[in-house]
């Protein structure tokens, strides 16, 4: 990670490759630019020694992640779903599970598929590609996930109505709102974010055109 | 691109080769053929500088604009 950092913003700290930048971006040189640079700097020299570990934390995170969601995916839901049809059995209640445990099943699969791309994503990283186009493959993996997984949790909603009202619980309707909520301002944030590697992927390739 | 990098006829007058003058400079021979061939897009003021310094001339003596 730090390296990858380093390769990218020595071409915007370094003095001379600054000029460089900007006499090949056609930059002024004025003072806000000194300015943003030397910020960049200093956050880039601040990241510098954490990254280290945090490549290999994050790859333990996303295994325990990744094991999490098949558990709930393979044992979890299907266990859940047999208890409750051997306790109240009926057409009713089955007509009322299914879609509920085949919205959870691609939950979790989104949520693998997620899982997966960010692991692929760290590998370029280390390699030092995230930069280069092979990274959008998998951004656009994880953007195409977050979208089924929104649609998936726009489907539960009916779900959050029937809770409230059968059970009297309005507190449910609240909680579907606030999930929701927080899963369209995540996609979003991803949305920023691709754009952001997108950019910095032209720029890349512009500066390496710099000699 | 109607900029020109003039390091041939630098290099021919000082009777430097391609790969020593790559290594003064600090840049990679490939680096240098793309100065050479006019294929360059960007140049460091910090490569201008040593080549100027190797070279014992003025940025003018390297780069010149010839009409398309």
């Amino acid at each position: 990670m730090a390296h990858v950092c380093d390769a990218l913003w020595t071409g915007w700290s370094g003095t001379e490759s600054r000029l460089a930048a900007e006499v090949a971006l056609g930059f002024a040189a004025d003072h806000s630019n000194q300015l943003i640079f030397d910020r960049f700097r200093a956050i880039i020299d601040a990241m510098k020694e954490p990254h280290r570990w945090l490549v290999p934390v994050i790859r333990v995170a996303l295994v325990l992640a990744f094991t999490g969601f098949t558990l709930i995916q393979l044992v979890g839901v299907p266990g859940i779903t047999w208890n409750d049809l051997q306790h109240h059995a009926g057409w009713k209640e089955v007509a009322f599970v299914t879609p509920l445990v085949i919205i959870f099943m691609g939950g979790m699969a989104c949520l693998q598929v997620i899982t997966v791309c960010t692991w692929k994503l760290l590998t370029l990283v280390e390699t030092d590609e995230i930069f280069s186009g092979a990274s959008a493959r998998w951004v656009n993996g994880i953007v195409r996930a977050m979208y089924v997984g929104w649609v998936l949790l726009a489907c539960l909603a009916p779900y959050f109505y029937l809770v409230a009202e059968g059970d009297d619980a309005p507190g449910v309707l609240i909680i579907g709102l606030v999930l929701g909520l927080v899963a369209t301002a995540v996609l979003g944030l991803m949305l920023v974010l691709r754009e952001l590697l997108r950019r910095a992927t032209t720029l890349r390739a512009e500066m390496d055109e710099v000699i | 691109m109607p900029i020109v990098v003039r390091i041939d006829v630098q290099l021919a007058q000082r009777k430097l080769s391609v790969g020593d003058f790559a290594e003064l400079i600090g840049l990679t021979p490939a680096n240098v053929a793309v100065l050479k061939n006019g294929r360059a897009k960007a140049v460091r003021f910090s490569t201008l500088e040593s080549m100027c310094r190797v070279l014992e001339c003025q940025p003018g003596d390297l780069l010149e604009y010839v009409e398309d």
